[in-house]
């Protein structure tokens, strides 16, 4: 008996943010809908027995030919439309898919309410299972901070907001959630390499050590990384990393990139500044905010040009720091206030007293720009 | 206390990345009153200033560095002696300049350090510096 496809508009999700501006979607984002299928799959065969309470089992071909595919994305935010195909007798005589398509309706709805109740603080477990909720440990986990996936965008009051926040609340009100998994960015050295395992250890900076396993791919970066340690074998890393109920990093589930980063890298810099505790200068000295350094990550990332010299960061007692640079004649100072991202610089010339006074203000791009434009100046005024 | 006294300085290991000192290691913190605290050279050893700083003041330090009565003059910064802490103590005045002009004097100040090099470095710190 031959068959045909048939498919139905299912869910269009919006995804908000930045990075999904533009009418795109990373394909990283791409990875978290797919286990959204699966997802779909297991609360349609839950929501069937909670109907038929004397069933054992969901009936033999609940789930075939049915599949969720990606259709297209709707212009100006990113909306991916997702269809919901059935593959039916083509001497059906239904016009609608199978009755099954039901049991995925209510799936939907009831992931849609869980979503909603975390959001509003409500108890998720009236909407899901404990066991259904683990899914949102691979559902969401791409997004980052200031980002949601809206799973029902047309209800404004109720849009069914998956962001970091809910995510996490979806995951922690199942008691057989004892891990959570995250993505990562960390940077390291690595002290102990089993090649037998293919295991290594890293050390991160202000940080634990915590095990990863090595690829493949990543074996030579990993070797010369551990040859160099104590000696500059710092490196970047990417990957998922498995977090305890209480947020502490357990161990790195996997990595996706890994890379060595120069031992006076700016990213290590700050990382080195994370250990710090108040009275860090002999009882006096403020420690810098972990939100105020993660900006100024993000803003050396973002703004600050691979081609200018790297400087050297100091904590100020004010729970600043101090960024410096000595170039050609002049000996330049940054004072970051790290609350107001506000700073104030000065350069001088050690030869003519030559002095240059600017004060920036780094919520606003043009200043970001204007920073590197002072330095390459300066950089090259006597070149 | 002459022209060619130094004036003993205590770094705090913060204070120095990659073996360069911060400008900040110069000038006083808001809770020094603009008056920046020296060892009178003197009066006492960088090795003895160091243990004293160390062991009994408890404080952190990772070596010593030094300008002296005439670079500090030069740059208008009085020199004052201050014994009240401890006999061997100073303080070079920055009372008179806010900031820009106390991180100009800093940074000249750090460059007459930087010129002499270290007069005392921790023993386990000669890896950082």
């Amino acid at each position: 008996m031959s068959s045909t496809l048939n498919n139905i508009e299912f869910l269009s999700p919006r995804l908000v943010g930045e990075r999904f501006s533009g009418h795109a979607i990373p394909l990283e984002v791409l990875r978290d809908l797919a286990v959204l299928e699966e997802m779909l799959v297991e609360t349609a065969k839950w929501e069937y027995l909670h109907e038929h309470p004397g069933r054992q089992r969901i009936p033999r071909g609940f789930t075939n030919g049915v599949s969720l595919k990606l259709t297209g994305i709707e212009e100006g935010s990113a909306i991916p439309k997702i269809a919901l195909f059935f593959t039916l007798a083509e001497t059906s005589l239904d016009l609608f898919p199978s009755d099954n398509a039901h049991y995925f309706h209510q799936a939907k709805n009831s992931i849609i309410n869980a979503v909603n109740a975390a959001e509003q603080n409500r108890d998720v477990k009236e909407y899901l299972p404990e066991n259904l909720l683990c899914y949102f440990d691979r559902i969401g986990r791409s997004l980052r901070d200031g980002e949601s996936l809206e799973l029902n965008p047309a209800d404004t009051a109720q849009p069914a907001r998956l962001n970091r926040t809910t995510r996490r609340k979806l995951l922690l009100a199942s008691s057989n959630v004892m891990e959570l998994t995250e993505e990562i960015t960390l940077r390291g050295s690595i002290p102990a390499a089993d090649q037998a395992k293919m295991t290594f250890d890293l050390h991160i900076i202000s940080g634990p050590t915590v095990s990863a396993p090595i690829s493949p791919q990543h074996c030579d970066i990993v070797k010369e990384a551990f040859m160099r340690y104590g000696n500059g074998g710092i490196v970047m890393l990417q990957g998922i990393g498995r977090f305890n109920r209480n947020n502490r990093l357990q161990s790195i589930d996997s990595v996706e990139h890994i890379s060595l980063l120069d031992s006076n890298d700016v990213l290590v810099q700050l990382d080195e500044l994370r250990s710090l505790e108040n009275g860090w200068l002999d009882g006096e000295g403020v420690a810098p905010g972990k939100e105020g350094l993660d900006w100024l990550v993000g803003y050396f990332e973002t703004y600050y040009s691979d081609e200018l010299p790297v400087p050297c960061i100091y904590p100020t007692p004010e729970g600043g720091v101090q960024i410096e640079w000595a170039l050609n004649a002049y000996e330049i100072s940054l004072a970051v206030n790290l609350n107001n991202h506000k700073g104030d610089f000065h350069a001088l010339n050690m030869s003519n007293d030559n002095e240059i006074l600017k004060s920036f203000d780094f919520n606003k791009p043009d200043d970001c720009v204007l920073l590197n434009q002072e330095i390459k100046a300066i950089s090259e005024a006597e070149a | 206390m002459i022209d060619s006294t130094l004036m003993l300085r205590q770094i705090h290991p913060s204070f120095i990345k990659q073996g360069q000192i911060t400008s900040q290691a110069f000038r006083p913190t808001t809770k020094d009153n603009s008056k920046l605290s020296v060892y009178d050279h003197d009066m006492i050893s960088a090795e003895k200033a160091y243990e004293h700083y160390t062991k009994e003041l408890l404080k952190s330090s990772a070596g010593i560095m030094a300008v002296n009565v005439k670079e500090c003059n030069e740059l208008n910064l009085p020199v004052l002696s201050d014994p009240a802490p401890f006999p061997e103590h100073a303080l070079i005045d920055f009372s008179e300049y806010s900031y820009p002009q106390s991180e100009k004097l800093a940074k000249k100040l750090r460059q007459k350090a930087v010129e002499r090099d270290w007069l005392y470095v921790c023993k386990n710190r000669f890896d950082s510096l």
